[in-house]
């Protein structure tokens, strides 16, 4: 967690795999201040998507953050994924899913919740990057 | 009798079918040791192809599950559940424990999270893109003997 969902209507390029999986955790992680040792992209491809649309991407992030920081990690990814795929605004659907850390359990700890992660004492010793 | 689907991504050729069938064996038995035996799991596996899947900004060879619960139930149930889960889940596959993202999330939140998938696609495709993928899940079946599919439609 995070877990970006990423859907198109084509298979990506490996690279642009690669460059647009490290665009997500940079932008997630540089304003959000979460480690990067946990944001997952997964890639979904050949799907219908809306018209106009040439990719989907789906957030599900932790419950916790203030309603203008989710805005602004929205657009602001949005937009960078923009200049990295050379698309409009328009053609891009981003949304997030709120889901509370105490409900996930990775590297086999369950979740701090947002800005909790300096106090977390597991994350802090093996996980923290 | 209450069905859960329970969804696992997984990377492609990372689990053999005698541990799919073992964690199939193994997770409903401690799913009812924790909630009772009112519950059927139907395990759903889709799995994601060599380069589709990243975690921090490398290719993954993790797995992720949900298994959702009752909506409500205290941190105090939910958490020991959870961490039997990763634990079997360890040991049937070999992976390590960077290698397991467990979700358990309330019933209704789950439900929720499905639909908002399902709106990835057009309201008019939505109905074929689930035909679609609930007929791979049939053929994975006849082919392998359990639920699977790809995440690559």
């Amino acid at each position: 967690m995070p877990l970006y969902t990423v859907t198109t209507r084509k298979s990506l390029p490996d690279q642009k795999r690669e460059e647009l999986a490290n665009l997500i955790m940079n932008v997630h992680c540089g304003l959000t201040g979460a480690p990067e040792t946990f944001v997952n992209v997964m890639y979904w491809e050949n799907a219908p998507l809306n018209s106009g649309i040439a990719i989907n991407v789906l957030g599900t992030v932790r419950k916790g953050r203030t309603p203008d920081m989710n805005q602004t990690l929205q657009n602001e990814m949005a937009a960078k994924i923009s200049d990295l795929l050379l698309l409009s605004a328009g053609e891009i659907e981003m949304s997030l899913f709120e889901m509370p850390a105490q409900w996930i359990m990775e590297g086999g700890e369950v979740l701090p919740e947002p800005g909790e992660e300096a106090f977390c004492e597991w994350l802090q010793k093996g996980h923290a990057e | 009798m209450k069905v859960i689907r329970v969804m696992c991504s997984i990377q492609e050729g990372a689990i053999g079918k005698t541990n799919i069938k073992r964690l199939e064996a193994t997770i409903p038995k401690i799913y009812h040791k924790h909630f009772g035996a009112g519950y059927k799991l139907v395990f759903m596996w889709l799995t994601i192809p060599y380069g589709q899947a990243w975690l921090a900004g490398k290719r993954s060879t993790a797995s992720s599950i949900q298994l959702p619960v009752e909506d409500g139930l205290p941190s105090d149930r939910r958490h020991p559940f959870m961490a039997e889960v990763c634990a079997h889940w360890q040991e049937i596959t070999g992976c390590n424990k960077d290698e397991i993202i467990l979700a358990s999330t309330d019933f209704s939140h789950y439900e929720e999270f499905q639909q908002v998938m399902l709106q990835r696609f057009p309201a008019n495709k939505q109905k074929v893109v689930m035909l679609k993928m609930l007929m791979g899940f049939g053929k994975g079946w006849l082919k392998k003997g359990y639920l699977n599919n790809s995440i690559t439609l």
